[in-house]
C-alpha cells in the first residue's frame, strides 16, 4: 500500500466516524457532552497537560533526530505518536480524577469501542509488521500509526475498565 | 477542610451522595469530593445543593473562624 493510499484511508475512516457521530448524537437529541463544574475544571487541567505533553514530544523528537543526524520516523508516524501520547496523557489524568465521562454517558459503550479500535488496529499494526512494513527507508513508516493506536487504544480501554471496577467496587462498600 | 454539616444534612433527609448528585445535576464524585473537602463548589452549586438539602448557605456553606482547621 502506498503512502497516498494509506492517507486517503486514514481521512475516509476520520471522515466516516465524524459523520457517525453526528447522525448518533442527532438521534439521540444530545446537544452536547455534560461534565458538572469540577469535571470541567480537571478537564481543563487535563487538556493543559496534554498540550504541554505534546510541545515536549515534538521537541524531544526534534532533537533526536538532530543528534542522530538522520530521521527516525516518518512526519506521519510522529505526528501520531506526539497526538496519541498527549490523548494518553489527558485521557489518563481525567479518568483517574473522573472526569472523562460525561454523567449521562455509556461507560461499557465506551471501553467496548476502546478494545474494538485496538484489536483491529493491532491486527492490522500486526500483519503489516508479518508483511516486513513496518520500517521504509530505515524510519518508522505509516503502518506503524496503527500499533501505535492500538497500542493507545488498549491502554485507555484498560484503564478505562479498571476505574470502572474500582469505581463499582468503592460503590458497593459504601 | 471536611463538610460534615453537609454530610449530616444529607444523611438527614436520607440521600444517598448519588441520589443527591442526581437533584442537583452533579456526579457522585463531586458530592463526594465536596464533603471530604476535597473540591470547593461554584456559589451556583453551592444554592443548588441549600435548596435540595433545605438548608441555608450559612447553615452548610459558611465557616467561622475558630471552625477552620487543618483537614
Amino acid at each position: 500500500m502506498n503512502s497516498k493510499a494509506y492517507i486517503s484511508g486514514f481521512i475516509f475512516g476520520l471522515m466516516i466516524v465524524a459523520i457517525a457521530c453526528t447522525i448518533w448524537r442527532i438521534v439521540r437529541r444530545e446537544k452536547r457532552a455534560e461534565y458538572d463544574e469540577r469535571q470541567e475544571a480537571i478537564r481543563g487541567k487535563g487538556f493543559k497537560l496534554a498540550y504541554f505533553t505534546a510541545i515536549i514530544v515534538l521537541i524531544l523528537g526534534g532533537c533526536v533526530e538532530m543528534l542522530l543526524d538522520a530521521a527516525w520516523c516518518g512526519l506521519f508516524s510522529f505526528a501520531m505518536l506526539a497526538l496519541w501520547l498527549s490523548v494518553c496523557v489527558f485521557a489518563t489524568y481525567c479518568v483517574v480524577r473522573d472526569a472523562y465521562f460525561t454523567l449521562r454517558s455509556k461507560r461499557s459503550l465506551l471501553i467496548v469501542i476502546a478494545f474494538a479500535g485496538s484489536a483491529i488496529n493491532l491486527f492490522i499494526g500486526i500483519r503489516s509488521i508479518a508483511a516486513g512494513e513496518l520500517m521504509a527507508g530505515g524510519v518508522l513508516s505509516l503502518h506503524a500509526v496503527n500499533l501505535l493506536t492500538g497500542a493507545c487504544c488498549l491502554y485507555l480501554g484498560a484503564m478505562m475498565l479498571c476505574r470502572s471496577l474500582w469505581e463499582r467496587r468503592r460503590e458497593e462498600m459504601e | 477542610m471536611k463538610n460534615l454539616r453537609m454530610k449530616a444534612a444529607r444523611a438527614g433527609k436520607d440521600l444517598s451522595q448519588q441520589q443527591l448528585a442526581e437533584l442537583v445535576g452533579v456526579s457522585r464524585q463531586t458530592i463526594n469530593a465536596i464533603e471530604k473537602g476535597e473540591y470547593n463548589p461554584t456559589i451556583r452549586l453551592c444554592i443548588a445543593i441549600c435548596r435540595a438539602l433545605d438548608r441555608t448557605l450559612d447553615e452548610l456553606f459558611w465557616e467561622e473562624a475558630h471552625e477552620k482547621t487543618p483537614d
